[in-house]
């Protein structure tokens, strides 16, 4: 992690077009940058998308960061907006028409939901979420932010957050509940 | 339930707060409240241990190279703007142009001037270092050595070496600025694209068998990027261009 003393200098380094300090900034955060759009996207591809248009966010709004919250955090917020942008994107898409015939299930659809780093139970329940709650738990209860640094990122009240997060936990225990009811069913069905 | 119950179930399921007499009380009395921790804290079992995604290097590389390219397309100040070490070499090589052209007007309007002549000769060895060629090179005083800052001209040829082309102070710090991008984006040697035969052919022609192109550049000219075959670009990493057409090395970055 820099400090704060290091980001200023870094910054007004980009700014005044250092793009080497641009990239010492991209190594330190790029990780945690994509893990908080792939929990929030659930998709590696689409996770890339958003860590390389939430970096060129970063580039090009460089003179507009104050200062007033840790670079970090800023980032993670354009992050965060960016992934809220492109579920709103997909969700405007118009849905494929269905085929005729179905497809027998693609297993490499259940390796992308494991490529994501998580339980495919979780991964599930999780993309289940809306997409504030799923923020607000991913930032909190995933990447291990505080309370008051995810209402930071996501630029809300704490106690809005504490609503979020549990509000998007009940949902979360209700799915993983009905999930595991439904394994424990078929469990029982195949013996 | 109350914000105030759901603050507190919150918090006493994060193991956040620091007297938890108050919630455990609530959570104990009220049957409804104890539901809702109980789902909090299964939820936060089950997403225990989970580690932060990290990217493969190769998704790494790709979002380097994506970033990069995207940002040499930006019109806007960042990406484009002029760093203050090009644009003093833009005045470094005006103003070796005007003294150059001061010191022919000069060595033209009064040639029997020891002094003027003496200041000539500094002038043209200027140039000659700023161009690269050789200062001992005769030249000319009829506006030759001014030429040589624009002019592209074959300074080494031979005995396996590449062939290097001179070139101008600006062009030497555009090169410089784009030999620096290229390492930047540090792309390991597996994902980069396989040059084509022609591309290889130029390499050879220009005496870099062992090298390999990892990108072109189109200026004026277009212009091969090429690096020793098989290493992982990184900051130390020497780039040399080539002139695609000519198959010439315009530019080596050490």
């Amino acid at each position: 992690m820099t400090t704060p003393g290091t980001e200023a200098d870094l910054l007004a380094r980009v700014i005044s077009g250092d793009r080497g300090a641009f990239d010492s900034i991209m190594r330190v955060q790029e990780n945690r940058v994509f893990s908080v759009c792939l929990r929030i996207l659930g998709n590696r591809e689409n996770a890339l998308d958003a860590t390389q248009e939430t970096f060129l966010t970063v580039f090009r709004k460089a003179a507009q960061f104050k200062g007033d919250s840790a670079l970090g955090t800023w980032i993670y917020r354009i992050a965060v907006n960016t992934c809220y942008d492109q579920i709103r994107k997909s969700a405007r898409k118009p849905t494929e028409s269905i085929p005729d015939h179905l497809e027998p299930p693609d297993a490499s659809a259940e390796d992308a939901i494991e490529a994501a780093g998580l339980r495919p139970e979780i991964e599930r329940a999780l993309a289940g979420l809306p997409p504030e709650f799923r923020a607000a738990v991913v930032l909190s209860d995933l990447e291990g932010m505080s309370l008051p640094e995810t209402a930071e990122v996501l630029g809300i009240p704490v106690g809005t957050v504490k609503s979020r997060v549990f509000r998007g936990r009940r949902l979360l225990a209700e799915r993983l509940g009905n999930q595991t009811m439904r394994s424990d069913h078929q469990r029982d069905t195949d013996a | 339930m109350h914000d105030h119950d759901l603050d507190l179930i919150v918090s006493l399921a994060d193991g956040s707060l620091d007297d938890q007499a108050e919630a455990r009380a609530r959570v104990e009395s009220c049957q409804e409240c104890r539901l809702e921790y109980e789902a909090q804290i299964l939820v936060l079992a089950a997403l225990a241990g989970t580690e932060s995604a990290t990217l493969t290097e190769f998704e790494k590389a790709a979002l380097h190279r994506d970033l990069w390219t995207e940002l040499r397309k930006e019109p806007g100040k960042n990406a484009t703007t002029t760093p203050w070490w090009y644009r003093l070499s833009y005045a470094a090589a005006g103003l070796f142009v005007v003294v150059g052209l001061v010191a022919v007007a000069n060595q033209l309007g009064g040639g029997d001037d020891a002094g003027q002549a003496e200041a000539f000769s500094e002038v043209s060895s200027g140039l000659d270092e700023a161009s690269g060629q050789d200062a001992a090179a005769p030249t000319s005083p009829t506006g030759g050595e001014t030429e040589s800052a624009t002019q592209s001209t074959v300074a080494a040829a031979g005995d396996g070496a590449p062939t290097t082309v001179g070139s101008t102070s600006e062009e030497t710090a555009t090169f410089a600025a784009l030999a620096a991008e290229t390492r930047m984006q540090q792309l390991p040697p597996t994902v980069r694209t396989a040059p084509t035969a022609d591309q290889a052919a130029c390499l050879t022609e220009a005496g870099l068998e062992d090298h390999e192109v990892v990108g072109t550049v189109d200026k004026d000219r277009t212009y091969l990027i090429a690096v020793p075959a098989g290493v992982d670009l990184d900051t130390e990493t020497p780039v040399t261009f080539v002139d695609a057409e000519t198959c010439q090395v315009v530019h080596v970055e050490d």
